[in-house]
This record gives C-alpha cells, sequence and structure tokens, in this order.
C-alpha cells in the first residue's frame, strides 16, 4: 500500500517536481543578486553566506517553500477523491489508517526533498557565480554559529532539520483540511491567513513569532542569533525563542492534524460528495 | 493560401492581445520616464538614439536584476501574443486543418502570420519609443554626454547614430523572429500550454549562464535581439544578424519537418 502510493505520486507529479526545481533555481540566482543588504561593497560573497542568507529570507519562507510546497502535496487526497479512485484503493486496502499514514509518508519524504533540492539549487547558484569557500564572512549567522559552536555544517543540519519539519507540518495541515473538506481550496485559504500571520510576525510585531508557523523555519530570528543582534535586552522573544521551542512548535503541529485527519478519515463517509 | 493566412492573421487581433499593446505602450511609458529622470539627474544632454539605445538596446554584459526583468517583460509579452497563434491541435485549429488538407500549407501559413505579427510588434514597440522620446530629446548625429557615461564603448567607437539605430532595429527584428520561430517548434514537440512558462524559467537561468561565461551567446536565447552585450563594432553586428537569420531559416525548416512526420492524434488520460 505504501510503497503503491509513493510510485503513483512520484510517477504522476514528474513535471511538477521539474518546475520547481527550475523556480527555485530562479529564485536563488534573484536572492543572490538580493545580498547586498548585509554585504559590504566589493566585498567577494562566500557560499555559507549565501546559504544561509536564503533561508532566512522572507520570499523564501513566507512564499517560495509553503505556496510551491502546497502546489506539489495539494491534491494528493482530493486527486484520489476527484476521479473515484479512493473507492478501488480502499477496496484493496487493510485498513483506512494504512492509506492515510502512507500519505502522511509522501508529505514526510516530499519534504525530505523539496529542502535537499533547494540546497541543491542553492549549490548549483553558488557554482555558477565561481563563490569561494572560505574568506571573510560577513553575515550574522554564519558569524555567530562559527563564534559558539566553530561548526558551520552543524548549523546547516539544524537548519535543515527546521525547514523540513516546518514543511512536513505544513504538508499535514494541508491534508487534515484537504480531508475536513473534501477540497483543497480551504488549503490555500489557510496558507493566506498563515501568510499575513507571519508577514506582520518578521515586519511589524516580533513577538507574534511565537504564534506564527511560517515565522519557525529561518535560522536567523532564533534564539542565540536574533539575541546578539537586537539591541533591544528585553524583549521576550531573545530569549525564549529557541530552535527547540521551534522544534516543539512544529512537531505539535504535526501531532494535532494528524490526529485531526486521522480520525476524520476513519469516519468519513467516502462515496458520498457532502461533508 | 490568402483565405487561411486572413484567417490566421484575424486571430491574433484579439481583445485579449490588444489589451496585451496597450501594456506594452505603458511599459515603454515607464521606461521614457526612467531615462529622462536618470538623464537630469546627470545633468547631461542627451538624443533620441540614447533613448534607443536603454530601451531596447537589450541586456547589458554584467547585467543587473532591473535590467533582465525589463527585457523579459518585453520578451515575454511578445511570446503571450504569439502563443495565440500556435495554441494546438484543437478548436478552429483542427477545421483550418481539415479545410486545407495539408499540413504543410497550414504550418506555412502559421509562420507568415508569425513573421507579420513579429514586424507589427517590434515596429509599434520602435515607433512607440522613438515617438515618447522625441518629446524630450533631439535627433542628431553625433553623440552625446549621457552616451559618454553610459554607453562608453560606443562612444569610442567611430559608429554614427543613424546607421547603429538601423543595426539595432535589425538585430532587434531578427532576434524575435529567431526566439519565436524557436518558441514554436518546442510548442509543437511538447505539445503542452505550460511548457511557455518553464522555457522563460530555463531561458533567464541560461542568460546567467552565458553572463558567466560558461555556454556561447548562441545557447541563450535572450540575447538574441539583443545589441548592448556585444562589442561596439559593425562586423560583430552583422554577423549577430546573419546568426539570427539563419538560426529562424534552420528553425522554420525544422518546424516543417517535425509537422509532416508528427502525428496530430493524441489520447490523454
Amino acid at each position: 500500500m505504501i510503497l503503491f502510493s509513493l510510485k503513483s505520486y512520484f510517477l504522476k507529479s514528474k513535471k511538477k517536481w521539474l518546475l520547481t526545481f527550475l523556480v527555485m533555481i530562479t529564485i536563488s540566482i534573484v536572492l543572490k543578486y538580493n545580498t547586498g543588504v548585509f554585504l559590504p561593497k566589493g566585498k567577494d560573497l562566500l557560499v555559507w553566506d549565501y546559504i544561509f542568507f536564503s533561508f532566512s529570507e522572507p520570499i523564501v519562507f513566507l512564499l517560495l517553500a509553503p505556496f510551491m510546497f502546497t502546489y506539489l502535496i495539494g491534491d494528493i487526497f482530493t486527486y484520489d477523491l476527484k476521479y473515484r479512485y479512493l473507492e478501488l484503493i480502499m477496496v484493496r486496502a487493510n485498513k483506512r489508517f494504512q492509506y492515510f499514514v502512507s500519505k502522511v509518508l509522501i508529505i514526510f519524504i516530499s519534504s525530505n526533498l523539496f529542502s535537499l533540492c533547494f540546497l541543491m539549487s542553492l549549490f548549483t547558484c553558488s557554482f555558477i557565480f565561481k563563490m569561494q569557500l572560505e574568506g571573510n564572512y560577513y553575515y550574522d549567522v554564519t558569524i555567530i554559529s562559527l563564534e559558539i559552536s566553530n561548526s558551520i555544517v552543524h548549523t546547516l543540519i539544524i537548519q535543515y532539520i527546521l525547514f523540513a519539519m516546518f514543511l512536513t507540518a505544513l504538508g499535514t495541515f494541508i491534508l487534515a483540511i484537504s480531508i475536513l473538506f473534501k477540497s483543497s481550496v480551504y488549503g490555500f485559504i489557510g496558507l493566506a491567513i498563515f501568510l499575513q500571520n507571519g508577514h506582520n510576525a518578521i515586519f511589524n510585531n516580533n513577538n507574534a513569532m511565537f504564534y506564527s508557523p511560517f515565522a519557525q523555519a529561518p535560522l536567523y530570528y532564533h534564539s542565540p542569533f536574533f539575541s546578539y543582534l537586537s539591541s533591544d535586552n528585553t524583549s521576550t522573544l531573545s530569549k525564549y525563542f529557541t530552535i527547540s521551542y521551534s522544534l516543539s512548535y512544529l512537531y505539535g503541529m504535526f501531532l494535532i492534524f494528524f490526529l485531526v485527519g486521522c480520525i476524520r478519515f476513519r469516519k468519513m463517509n467516502i462515496s458520498s460528495k457532502g461533508w | 493560401m490568402k483565405g487561411l493566412l486572413l484567417i490566421e492573421t484575424a486571430l491574433i487581433l484579439k481583445k485579449k492581445n490588444i489589451l496585451f499593446i496597450y501594456i506594452l505602450g505603458f511599459f515603454i511609458f515607464l521606461q521614457v520616464f526612467l531615462f529622462i529622470s536618470t538623464k537630469n539627474i546627470e545633468e547631461a544632454n542627451a538624443i533620441i538614439s540614447d533613448g534607443a539605445l536603454s530601451i531596447y538596446g537589450g541586456l547589458y554584459k554584467n547585467f543587473s536584476l532591473i535590467n533582465i526583468l525589463n527585457w523579459m517583460t518585453v520578451v515575454g509579452l511578445l511570446l503571450i501574443i504569439v502563443q495565440s497563434n500556435n495554441s494546438g491541435i484543437e478548436g478552429l485549429n483542427t477545421i483550418l486543418l481539415l479545410k486545407v488538407g495539408n499540413k504543410i500549407k497550414w504550418w506555412f501559413s502559421k509562420i507568415i502570420s508569425l513573421f507579420f505579427l513579429n514586424f507589427i510588434y517590434a515596429i509599434l514597440f520602435v515607433l512607440g519609443t522613438r515617438l515618447i522620446v522625441s518629446l524630450f530629446c533631439e535627433s542628431s548625429i553625433y553623440w552625446s554626454k549621457y552616451t559618454q557615461i553610459y554607453f562608453n564603448n560606443i562612444y569610442n567607437s567611430n559608429i554614427q547614430t543613424y546607421t547603429l539605430e538601423i543595426l539595432l532595429f535589425s538585430i532587434l527584428i531578427t532576434g524575435f523572429l529567431a526566439l519565436t520561430t524557436l518558441f514554436h517548434n518546442i510548442n509543437l514537440i511538447c505539445n503542452n500550454s505550460k511548457c511557455h512558462v518553464m522555457l522563460t524559467l530555463i531561458s533567464f537561468i541560461l542568460s546567467v549562464l552565458y553572463i558567466n561565461e560558461y555556454i556561447p551567446r548562441e545557447l541563450s536565447p535572450l540575447f538574441y535581439p539583443s545589441t548592448l552585450d556585444l562589442n561596439a563594432n559593425v562586423s560583430e553586428y552583422f554577423s549577430s544578424i546573419k546568426f539570427n537569420v539563419i538560426f529562424t531559416l534552420i528553425n522554420v525548416a525544422l518546424g516543417m519537418v517535425i509537422v509532416t512526420k508528427k502525428s496530430f492524434v493524441i489520447i490523454e488520460n
């Protein structure tokens, strides 16, 4: 069952993944021209600076990642429902739970693949622009991570886990909503609300970051990095908005929507079109 | 044949495409505004050729993001308009093909209307630009201070303004032809209207690769109609025009071959 789901999904969405990868490379190139925000004039851009900057740029974690990811996995449930495959699959599957878990597994693998693809597109772009690996660092995340743990790969792994976990939680949200309402449109409405919330948290009111799902992904705003930068040491954000907080937030979000989707799906009337 | 051509050309004059022409006009207006304001900031005198160079001269060799976005707007509008000429084998296209009964004749009429369309677009673009710029600047045979600041290599070469403008126009129009025939062929092979988005993204990436000297100029389609990235001498401009013309002819021939070989009966899932 699980193997069948994975196979049928990845065979169906080959072209979507190709388009996504092209969009990613385009965005990476655009981001390269935006590095003047932190880079002094006339200095060389380094690979690590560029990668951490790209992960923490609002256009990536507010627009590109959520919407492209939803474009990729938004219809994994509604496609089956729309073309009446669901009834045929249910005859073969042992349990409804198994079907649901196979869908969640697709989301998990896709989110990891998405993060890897984004990392790969960033490396490709750094290769195109002939960036160098060693030299003077200028971006805050790299400087502070070198000060704290003396290892950049370690920081990269943390960033990767945050990003992949963020996408998994978001994908589960989309899946649960599409099971709840039997339509994927409501997922996009939810995304739009999250987007507004995240935009507010990043640009206007930093204390709202505790509740915004979109603000959990970038490393830049988290405790060891942001506390060095913000002059206002009294804000609660600098103390309590840590990486472990974000991970537990995302994990909780994942669990809640997993349960919601699971319970709803087990009691659902598949053959009727109504709620 | 005459009637077929008439229908193919009339198909393009849809309401939607006329809207895109308005957008082009607005775009030109914006560009001229930017040109005039930079001229005023530098306190330099400028002539019409400067406006022409900065608006339809194309991409710089070491480009900025704004430059490539401007250029992609121009090319993208052309591609969207052209797309209605080649919307696959459906609807009216099927009826026309059945009536003509000859694939080559049908395709040839499409190509001729495409050429016609390209000419109209390029002439509108160029004339519109010249018309609006001429309100603020004068034409002259001597290069101005603006040229010295922004297009120094052209200022230093001994090309006259009128010669350069004719060359600019010919590179623009042949480049448009080469680009649109290439995209037509790819569209014919893929048979998918969504592939235009992918092609635009790929051509953006290819142009970045060309700027960083990984691939030759011939492989990046966005640079076909562009002049500013070339060295300022007449022979290089002529070689660019020659390449564009030969590439267009090859594309037309290839399209003929593909149309005759391809089966139009598609069974979709």
